[in-house]
């Protein structure tokens, strides 16, 4: 690593020992397994959004994992950009303030810079590694921080 | 004067699922029901069978807001009939673990569902823009209610710290400095919110109806105390069902609770009215400068009370920080007996009653929650009645719905979660 790396954020998001872990695992699994990456990698760990955003540097690419454990993995991987979490979702939560909320929230507060912010949603089957899906986004955050 | 049913099929996503259906006849209400169709979640079926040390995992996952609450009546209501002695650093440590919930509980409340309705925005990303300084006290506010949660309890989503007789894990002195100093620096955000509150353009809407909190000598009540009630009650917890009655009406999957047969309010306005005395004096200095009295039956003043009771929070926590001495931690193992278990704390919406069948083995036989929301069902129902009377009825239908979401949101019911969640369809005779 030298000075002239590019820092960027991993945020895995999700509470512990629950079907909503799969996330912090994936970044977890990212964090232990590739150490030899063109970036610095901050790996950050979230579990209630709303109140523990405000101490990432949104200055620095950042990615967020989220996930879940279900039945219904048939699209295991999707991929949202800022402007897509800011102007696609309405309304979806409730008396608990999410991640896509928070985010909405911090860009009205002008907390969110124009860099780069990625959300990886995840679905896997109990039974399911993760190292296949941990390889795959961290592949497109490769990419993604390559392409600038 | 034609016939107005205001029908709101959904109230979005909720840990209650609702609605509202308004009928209007002749210029007064003819029928109004805050129907609740939450499918039953049967918490109090599947915990019969399960030993009473997992409670309080079990018990936290019924709510992501106020697991606190659900797991300090739980093991309050075990330990109690084990005759589990709480030593001193244990009350304050559970004491401190709960004022987390509140801060956190009101903090949200005030800026993300409330502070929007009494500002004129439809919801808090719309009010972000011109108020950011606002909603950013708001955002540490609520951080500092959680990182005392997961400094107790491990994590800030459904704690997993809390045993029977105890914690798992006792914090670390640097944690709790930590803490402490957070906890400083953010005072003057609740004294400034407070005044911010007051200072807020509020409606005005008086229910004096009873109102009924905890009440335990020599503290302001959140984890234990008798039954009391603007009307002269006093109770034991174990007589609660001596005195409310709960009953099932046919809009609701939600049991209705009666005092006497009326309704009653629970939560920070029924608190502060109830044991206003308890609060330090520089909170009654603060509130005599704004000329805050009590009693106070203005409905849209839970908000007010809600921050009256988060700036008591910090102060007891700091409090708490300083004075409480870990040195010696031990306790006795709980000797689980038969018998029936009884606990009730105040949940940041009011009174969590809990009543537990044991075995002797300390497993439960029987299981009994009655959460606050449901408690103020019928209060809300009558507020709603006698309030949009005053109101106008005939005022445009877009303002008698605004009007009754925000009464609605003044009870923080779980079934508010969705800020603005009604949606009307309106059909004239």
């Amino acid at each position: 690593m030298t000075e002239q790396q590019p820092t960027i954020n991993i945020v895995g998001v999700g509470t512990s020992h629950s079907l909503d872990q799969v996330g912090i695992d994936i970044a977890h699994h990212i964090q232990q397994h590739n150490t030899n990456l063109n970036y610095i990698a901050q790996y950050i760990y979230v579990d209630s959004p709303i109140n523990q955003l405000a101490s990432i540097n949104f200055q620095r690419p950042t990615f967020f994992i989220d996930g879940l454990i279900t039945k219904n993995n048939n699209k295991p991987i999707i991929k949202l950009h800022l402007s897509q979490i800011i102007n696609d979702f309405h309304g979806i939560s409730s008396h608990h303030i999410g991640l896509i909320q928070t985010l909405q929230l911090y860009q009205s507060l002008g907390q969110l810079t124009d860099g780069v912010v990625v959300l990886y949603g995840i679905s896997i089957e109990t039974s399911q590694p993760i190292d296949k899906i941990a390889q795959q986004i961290l592949q497109d955050i490769n990419d993604t921080v390559s392409l600038g | 004067m034609s016939d107005i049913n205001i029908q709101v099929p959904i109230l979005a996503r909720v840990e209650g699922e609702g609605a509202l259906d308004l009928s209007i006849r002749d210029g007064s209400i003819h029928s109004l029901k805050l129907k609740i169709f939450e499918p039953p979640r049967l918490f109090e079926k599947f915990l019969v069978g399960r030993h009473a040390d997992e409670l309080p995992d079990l018990v936290a996952r019924i709510c992501g807001i106020c697991p606190v609450a659900y797991q300090m009546s739980a093991v309050h209501a075990i330990e109690s009939l084990a005759d589990f002695k709480r030593p001193a650093w244990l009350h304050d440590l559970r004491r401190l673990f709960y004022c987390g919930e509140w801060i956190e509980s009101h903090s949200l409340h005030i800026h993300l569902l409330a502070a929007p309705d009494f500002l004129g925005f439809s919801n808090v990303i719309d009010m972000a823009k011109e108020h950011p300084e606002a909603v950013n006290r708001g955002l540490t506010l609520q951080a500092i209610g959680n990182d005392i949660i997961r400094t107790l309890g491990a994590r800030s989503v459904h704690p997993v710290g809390v045993k029977m007789g105890g914690f798992h894990q006792l914090p670390s002195q640097q944690s709790l400095n930590t803490l402490l100093s957070s906890i400083e620096k953010s005072i003057p955000a609740a004294e400034a919110l407070l005044t911010w509150c007051i200072s807020l353009d509020r409606p005005h809407y008086e229910s004096t109806l009873p109102s009924v909190s905890l009440s335990s000598h020599g503290e302001y009540p959140i984890n234990q105390g008798n039954i009391i009630s603007s009307e002269g009650l006093n109770i034991p917890l174990e007589d609660y069902e001596k005195h409310f009655q709960e009953n099932q009406v046919a809009h609701s999957t939600a049991l209705h609770s009666h005092l006497k047969g009326q309704p009653y309010l629970l939560g920070p306005l029924a608190r502060v009215n109830l044991n206003f005395d308890q609060l330090p004096s520089k909170i009654h200095a603060t509130l005599a400068q704004h000329g805050y009295t009590v009693p106070n039956h203005n409905m849209f003043d839970n908000m007010v009370a809600r921050a009256i009771e988060l700036l008591y929070a910090l102060h007891e926590s700091k409090r708490i920080i300083e004075t409480v001495d870990l040195t010696h931690t031990q306790v006795d193992p709980i000797e689980f007996k038969a018998g029936t278990a009884i606990g009730c704390t105040e949940a940041p919406r009011g009174l969590l009653w809990h009543r537990y069948e044991i075995d002797k083995a300390g497993y439960i036989e029987q299981a009994k929650l009655v959460p606050p929301t449901s408690q103020n069902q019928a209060h809300i129902e009558h507020s709603l009645i006698t309030g949009l009377t005053a109101f106008g009825l005939t005022r445009p239908t877009k303002d008698i719905k605004q009007y009754a979401e925000q009464m609605i949101r003044n009870y923080d019911p779980c079934i508010s979660c969705a800020t603005h969640f009604l949606k009307l369809n309106i059909e004239y005779d």
